[in-house]
């Protein structure tokens, strides 16, 4: 999209994107997952959302784009595919010089893909040391942090890359894996219809 | 018997051992691991072009980022994160990962991007350092190096300006703030009695901005109001850090003469305070001849006498009818 960001909520006439205005908006309703936690929790909740967002998704940015082969074969033309000639080639490298400036600009220009996937790595391995053997992050009630996690984690599980590698790291912490697993069959599976596969409720990449 | 280490980083003033935070959180580290650095300010020197700072020399390899740097550290047996559990250290990770992301753009708006800050404390303070003629482009450098950082971080698009993302980073930089002095709490560090990676980062991100002499800064005042995160900069200058004089660097290594180098950087006091009077006395001569300008052009107040000097201008202008 050119104009504003996915996802976002249609409320009567406003409109609310983006994750965090879309929780401090249902907060205002009266609906909040957090209201449980104290301060230091809640603090944690924030520093371990803050941490998904610097690597986890800087890493599927750097994947995507930045990545010459991911670029070329899968991101590049299915970033473009909404869009007549010659639109789509100006869109898809309009967008991946936006991207690659940005991490420049934070550092991870010179990252090499064996270095990034070790970030993920790290990071999964602290958020696997967080969950533990709990159902979700929090008490036995998911939060913000519960849908961010399983957000990303579930993408990246999804997506088909030209490797697998990043889903394998995923992977290989299996209480993060059957978190995925218990996430979508709680709240997910009720709205399946037969015959629909769960790539069809990934959220967009872009 | 341990490698010697160097380590280049910038010099110290207001109080810190380095005013650059990303020097002062490996010098910190150094110091709660135990790790014997020797510290080599770029300052005055021609290395700060050639050299991203701060960067750890040690038997040839060359390490940066601060980071990497306490990676660095730890496998070579200097780790301050021993006694960590493993969930400590997921959430040294996460607190790292906030900080970077919420606290550290508008920490460089402070120093680097607000008008009034960087014309008064910054570009002074960077410019006195620089050995000419790198003194007129080094600093500005870095401002822009600052804002784009901003700029492609935080705001929506490259092509925004910094005004709209101000309020942002402002009021996220803030929260932050809270938060760690909600986890922080009573304790002396954050975990536990002894300090380690995370105390590291903190104090090296908030030491600047609580002991800078901030002519406009929102986020210093909040600070201030969070006592316990005053008190823990406070103990750990005072348990870690040797600051008897003001811009003193820590004596780190037996072999570097104390007196010279002391001296010198006493001096270097001196001249910073001596520019610092400088500067208020130049801004204060500004601002009454702009009250004088503004006296003369305006139709209601003007002179009926002969035109006065500058210095009489405060009793022309209570004497003259509301």
């Amino acid at each position: 999209m050119s104009v504003g960001k996915v996802p976002f909520i249609h409320v009567g006439n406003q409109v609310v994107s983006e994750l965090g205005p879309i929780v401090q908006f249902t907060k205002a309703k009266g609906h909040s997952l957090s209201d449980g936690l104290d301060d230091v929790q809640r603090a944690e909740m924030k520093a371990y959302m803050e941490l998904v967002n610097n690597m986890l998704l800087t890493a599927e940015l750097y994947i995507q784009w930045c990545d010459e082969a991911t670029a070329a074969q899968i991101t590049r033309p299915r970033y473009s595919s909404p869009y007549p000639w010659p639109l789509n080639h100006i869109l898809a490298y309009q967008k991946q010089w936006e991207v690659r400036r940005k991490m420049s600009a934070i550092g991870w220009a010179g990252k090499s893909l064996e270095q990034v996937y070790e970030d993920v790595s790290q990071c999964c391995q602290a958020l696997s040391q967080r969950l533990g053997t709990q159902q979700y992050f929090f008490n036995k009630q998911p939060t913000e942090l519960d849908a961010l996690v399983f957000g990303h984690l579930f993408t990246i599980l999804t997506t088909q890359l030209t490797s697998d590698e990043l889903s394998d790291k995923i992977k290989s912490y299996s209480n993060l894996l059957s978190f995925c697993r218990r996430i979508e069959h709680n709240y997910f599976q009720e709205h399946e219809r037969p015959g629909l596969d769960p790539l069809s409720i990934r959220p967009s990449l872009m | 018997m341990a490698a010697p280490m160097d380590l280049s980083c910038w010099g110290g003033d207001w109080g810190l051992p380095s005013v650059h935070p990303e020097s002062l959180i490996v010098l910190a580290y150094a110091k709660f691991s135990g790790a014997k650095l020797t510290a080599q300010p770029v300052d005055r020197t021609w290395r700060m072009l050639t050299e991203t700072v701060p960067t750890l020399h040690c038997q040839g390899s060359t390490v940066t980022e601060p980071a990497q740097i306490l990676n660095f550290l730890r496998k070579q047996r200097y780790n301050a994160d021993y006694e960590l559990s493993a969930r400590q250290g997921a959430d040294t990770m996460a607190y790292m990962a906030l900080l970077e992301e919420k606290l550290r753009p508008a920490l460089l708006h402070a120093f680097w991007v607000d008008a009034e800050n960087y014309a008064n404390v910054t570009k002074p303070w960077f410019s006195s350092r620089c050995p000419f003629p790198l003194n007129f482009f080094v600093p500005g450098r870095q401002a822009s190096t600052a804002l784009s950082l901003i700029l492609l971080t935080k705001g929506e698009s490259p092509l925004n300006s910094i005004a709209e993302v101000e309020a942002k980073i402002y009021k996220e930089a803030k929260e932050c703030l809270n938060l760690l002095s909600y986890r922080l709490g009573s304790s002396l560090f954050f975990f536990g009695n002894t300090a380690a990676s995370l105390d590291a980062f903190v104090f090296g991100y908030i030491a600047p901005l609580l002991k800078a002499n901030l002519p406009s800064s929102q986020l210093q005042q909040h600070l201030k109001q969070l006592t316990n995160l005053c008190h823990f900069c406070d103990t750990i200058l005072k348990t870690y850090f040797d600051v008897n004089a003001p811009g003193c660097l820590p004596v780190f290594s037996p072999s570097s003469p104390p007196s010279p180098g002391s001296l010198s950087i006493r001096q270097d006091a001196v001249d910073a305070n001596l520019q610092k009077l400088t500067q208020l006395v130049n801004k204060e001569s500004n601002l009454i001849e702009k009250m004088d300008d503004n006296l003369r052009s305006s139709p209601q107040h003007r002179p009926r006498g002969p035109p006065s000097k500058p210095s009489s201008l405060p009793s022309e202008k209570n004497s003259t009818p509301a």
